[in-house]
């Protein structure tokens, strides 16, 4: 689930929508949570749909480290790219602000952390200082995150979180461990998660 | 899966959001269908939800006539009521518009197919608005609201369908794909009355939410005890 201080507005005809603050969202906030709504699409469940699903799939849903395409319910996936993104995490079941994000500021994410395919890379207009102008599969997203994201989880209990009825500690624990942890370390822990 | 032409605007705090055509949609055409990523909930599954999430199934959901929870997986769940609505619902897995649909008109259903749980007052504003939409209303109103569908669907086959190739088709639905495959709509429909869920009445269950499902059923155990102390 989307942290609730949020809305889906249209941004252009070719990025479509996006997800933007409607309140302060401070740094070290759950800006989103999987949940049980949220549907776990396996290699299985995708066999039997035929080709007219491969645009749904690339728009709707994105990669876990386990093989699975994800389909958030709401506003979750409308989350945009950035190349320098708000918010970040999302392997560890749940993702947090890497910044104070404003009223009017958009939610968004690395596709590079999202294990993108071979054929999902795709030219990038997101206007930061820092934008890579194409986005590929990125085997090193998520080491370019790690010490803000690690920040940003060290200030979880300093700031309101309304998703927090829908994160076990447990999840909390695990993500707080796997952010110190090297790269083959971490995959191997989040596939278990 | 809800007809691509369309979009999630919002109306007031109030009514909350509706779903508005954002091109010509002519009658006869599937406005929504029944999807593989639709998520079918029991009673039980949506108890067991975090309330945070329990609250949104009990307020965008549908319940089916096996009394499953039908949570859509895409905007068509904000199809709000209305008394002349835009369509009609045929066997478990589509809804057909029954007049022409202008750009920016919204797209709106029968709520009083849904099984909902019990009387809400409407303020849609049409001509014929029956002021309060209940679980009474579908044994009254469904040979009207069959003949609307029946006449909407003879135009199925002669526009275009975008939402065919995504339907999941549940047992009531094979011979509606059947007739259109083969280009024709010769076809007797099921009726709206065979969606109605059995036991549901007005009044019968507690909750905020139309489709609010009833409180678990007290513990046994906690029974039992109360049972033991009365007899000491």
């Amino acid at each position: 689930m989307i942290h609730p201080d949020t809305e889906v507005r249209r941004v252009d005809d070719v990025v479509g929508v996006g997800v933007f603050a409607t309140a302060l969202i401070p740094r070290g906030t759950l800006t989103w949570a999987l949940d049980p709504l949220d549907q776990l699409l396996t290699p299985e469940r995708l066999a039997p749909l035929g080709p007219q699903w491969d645009t749904w799939l690339d728009h709707h849903t994105y990669h876990d480290p386990a093989g699975n395409r994800v389909l958030c319910w709401d506003a979750g996936r409308s989350m945009n790219h950035s190349c320098r993104p708000t918010c970040g995490g999302s392997d560890l079941g749940f993702e947090v602000a890497l910044v104070d994000i404003h009223p009017g500021e958009q939610l968004t994410n690395d596709y590079g952390t999202l294990h993108l395919e071979a054929s999902e890379g795709f030219t990038c207009r997101c206007g930061a200082v820092e934008c890579r102008g194409i986005v590929a599969p990125d085997g090193s997203a998520w080491e370019r995150w790690l010490p803000e994201l690690r920040d940003a989880l060290a200030l979880l209990t300093t700031v309101p979180q309304p998703l927090a009825p829908l994160v076990t500690p447990a999840v909390l624990r695990a993500g707080r461990r796997a952010v110190g942890l090297p790269a083959t370390e971490r995959r191997r822990r989040l596939h278990a998660v | 899966m809800i007809h691509p032409h369309t979009e999630l605007k919002f109306i007031s705090s109030s009514v909350g959001h509706g779903v508005f055509a954002t091109a010509f949609i002519p009658k006869g055409t599937f406005l929504w269908v029944l999807d593989p990523f639709d998520r079918i909930l029991t009673a039980d599954e949506v108890r067991a939800l975090p309330p945070m999430l329990k609250t949104a199934v009990e307020r965008w959901a549908y319940v089916d006539p096996t009394g499953h929870f039908v949570f859509c997986w895409d905007h068509g769940r904000y199809m709000n009521h209305s008394c002349r609505p835009t369509s009609r619902g045929i066997g478990d897995a589509f809804e057909i518009a029954v007049r022409d649909i202008q750009p920016g008109e919204e797209l709106s259903c029968e709520y009083g197919i849904l099984n909902i749980a019990k009387s809400f007052p409407c303020a849609c504003g049409q001509p014929g608005c029956r002021g309060s939409v209940g679980p009474g209303d579908l044994e009254r109103l469904f040979p009207i609201w069959d003949a609307e569908a029946q006449d909407a669907f003879q135009y199925a086959a002669s526009v275009a369908q975008p939402l065919l190739p995504f339907v999941k088709a549940g047992p009531r639905d094979h011979a509606i794909l059947e007739v259109l495959a083969k280009g024709s709509t010769e076809a007797e429909l099921p009726s709206h009355r065979d969606y109605r869920r059995e036991g549901v009445t007005d009044g019968t269950v507690e909750g905020d939410g139309l489709w609010a499902i009833a409180a678990a059923p007290a513990r046994r155990p906690r029974a039992t005890r109360r049972a033991g102390a009365a007899a000491r």
